[in-house]
């Protein structure tokens, strides 16, 4: 008897078209993988959102990449208008839930994740204790409390932004800022200005909160130390402030009883 | 071959004659061209970024969404059209091959999208061009490298190319019009996803998922290395390098060969 082909047998053909396809498919992929992995290193260098680190972060963000592209931007900056319609009617929930889509669907804008923080650690915790009764009824501990809670949900969205701009120094100074203000820890909040000073986009008045932390410390000798380093590296332009740095100088002199060669000679006196 | 060629070349010219005269084509580059001049006044709800960066990104987004829907579509449209109205029973009776009739409707999709690109990227150099001038700078500083907005398009225009050939494939087996676009379509969003299932497959410690996660990276493109808008145009973006440029112009003639090559040997064996 005569052995049929796989013409007679639809199915079969239907098979035999998907294995050649599957095939050709995975072989295409393996050849192409050296040239595909080199470009995707370029595109991933330059796109810090394109890092998987989580699957269920990456999900939602991929989708939106993948297909707005370039518009997401716009999309974006229409969702941090409904977030600042959240603040406006103080919806916390709201408000956590626009944070996390605004930042999700462009990650690339500091404004996002530094506004954002803010709202977190600066007023939510005013509206959670209005809540409360107002700070009237709400005892120092809790309001401690709430502080804390609040800031340390700033810093972790300010950890998260530093993934995508590890060489920020607006978001290091905001970290720092919110260990001043918010947490009170002088140690933390210098090593964080110490940190912004050591950017290239760092402003200059990082290099004299550090120094004045350093102060608050009684680490005045390394204050004196730093701040003569930062007066002899500034530039010619009067944004610097370069008199301010040197007033500190001789201030930290005076408190440190530094007189006649042991003074800093600024070539400036 | 010259007769051979001159096969392709009249299956493109037609495809192509063809497609220009689709209202569906001027509706699209109407749209872009609309969300191009008016990425200024959008401008006004952008809080993050500078304004030639926003209008750069939205242009280059206009450009990979709507070019995306175009050549889905039309692609699609002028490859299935032929075999619902019979007419590619006629061609095919004659002396042309199958995969010549496949090359020639790809090359005329292909030129299609070469003059939608080109539309959009000049208008988009034109309106940067104007805003530049009108801004105050530093004689000497480059805010806009004009010929790396032209290059996206070109990389885009390959990224088309890639999908075009997928709307071949897939219209080579499909049964209906509407069932070979969402198709399509969704063949492009797994596409443009495939980097995820290829980064967080480890992740997985559930086997058999884990394996269809890695199968997936390994049956469809990555179509995510296309999205280099971030990298060109703006005066802060780092530059694309000339050999990764020419990998991903290998990348997609490749994968556009594969499926082709695909699209032919289902469309051969089908029954019209």
């Amino acid at each position: 008897m005569k052995a049929k082909s796989a013409v007679e047998y639809p199915l079969l053909e239907r098979l035999q078209s998907w294995a050649v396809a599957l095939l050709v498919l995975v072989g295409a992929a393996l050849v192409l993988k050296p040239v595909k992995d080199v470009c995707w290193e370029a595109v991933q260098a330059g796109q810090a959102e394109l890092r998987v680190d989580s699957l269920n972060e990456s999900v939602g963000q991929g989708v939106v990449l993948g297909v707005l592209g370039g518009l997401r931007s716009l999309v974006a900056d229409f969702a941090w208008l409904e977030l600042n319609r959240k603040w406006e009617a103080r919806d916390r929930a709201g408000l956590g839930a626009m944070i996390q889509l605004v930042t999700s669907i462009d990650p690339r804008p500091e404004f996002f994740w530094i506004n954002s923080a803010r709202m977190i650690g600066y007023d939510v915790p005013h509206w959670r204790i209005a809540e409360a009764g107002g700070y009237g009824l709400v005892s120092e501990t809790e309001q401690a409390t709430i502080n804390m809670e609040q800031a340390m949900q700033a810093l972790a969205l300010l950890d998260q932004a530093l993934s995508y701009h590890s060489g920020s120094a607006r978001l290091k100074l905001e970290i720092g800022q919110i260990y001043l203000n918010r947490l009170q820890n002088y140690e933390l909040a210098a090593d964080w200005f110490l940190k912004a000073t050591k950017e290239k986009d760092a402003p200059y008045f990082a290099g004299r909160v550090y120094a004045d932390l350093l102060v608050r410390l009684h680490r005045e000798r390394e204050a004196y130390a730093f701040l003569k380093e930062l007066y002899l590296n500034l530039p010619e332009d009067p944004m610097a402030q370069g008199d301010i740095v040197l007033e500190r100088i001789r201030e930290l002199e005076e408190r440190l009883g530094l007189a006649g060669e042991a003074v800093f000679h600024s070539g400036a006196d | 071959m010259s007769g051979r060629i001159d096969q392709i070349l009249a299956v493109c010219g037609l495809t192509f004659t063809e497609a220009v005269r689709q209202k569906f084509f001027y509706i699209v580059v109407l749209i872009g061209c609309g969300m191009l001049l008016g990425s200024g006044y959008f401008q006004q709800f952008d809080f993050g970024i500078d304004e030639l960066k926003f209008v750069i990104d939205f242009s280059f987004g206009t450009l990979f969404f709507l070019g995306s829907i175009l050549v889905i579509t039309a692609g699609t449209q002028l490859f299935y059209s032929e075999i619902e109205n019979r007419t590619a029973h006629t061609l095919l009776a004659k002396p042309i091959r199958h995969f010549d009739f496949l090359l020639g409707k790809l090359c005329g999709v292909q030129l299609l999208m070469l003059l939608f690109v080109m539309i959009l990227c000049g208008l988009l150099t034109g309106l940067l061009y104007l805003r530049v001038q009108a801004l105050p700078f530093m004689e000497g500083d480059v805010l806009v490298r004009y010929g790396e907005l032209w290059l996206y398009g070109f990389l885009q225009w390959a990224r088309f190319g890639v999908l075009g050939a997928v709307c071949l494939l897939v219209g080579s087996f499909a049964r209906s019009y509407l069932y070979a676009m969402m198709v399509s379509f969704f063949f492009m969003l797994v596409g443009q996803l495939q980097y995820i299932a290829q980064e967080s497959y480890r992740e997985i410690a559930f086997l058999p998922l884990r394996w269809l996660v890695q199968a997936l990276a390994w049956v469809f493109p990555n179509l995510q290395v296309f999205n280099v808008g971030d990298q060109l145009g703006h005066m802060q973006a780092e530059g694309l390098p000339f050999l990764v440029v020419l990998q991903l112009l290998w990348y997609a003639a490749a994968y556009i060969l594969v499926y082709l090559w695909l699209a032919w040997w289902n469309f051969k064996r089908r029954e019209l």
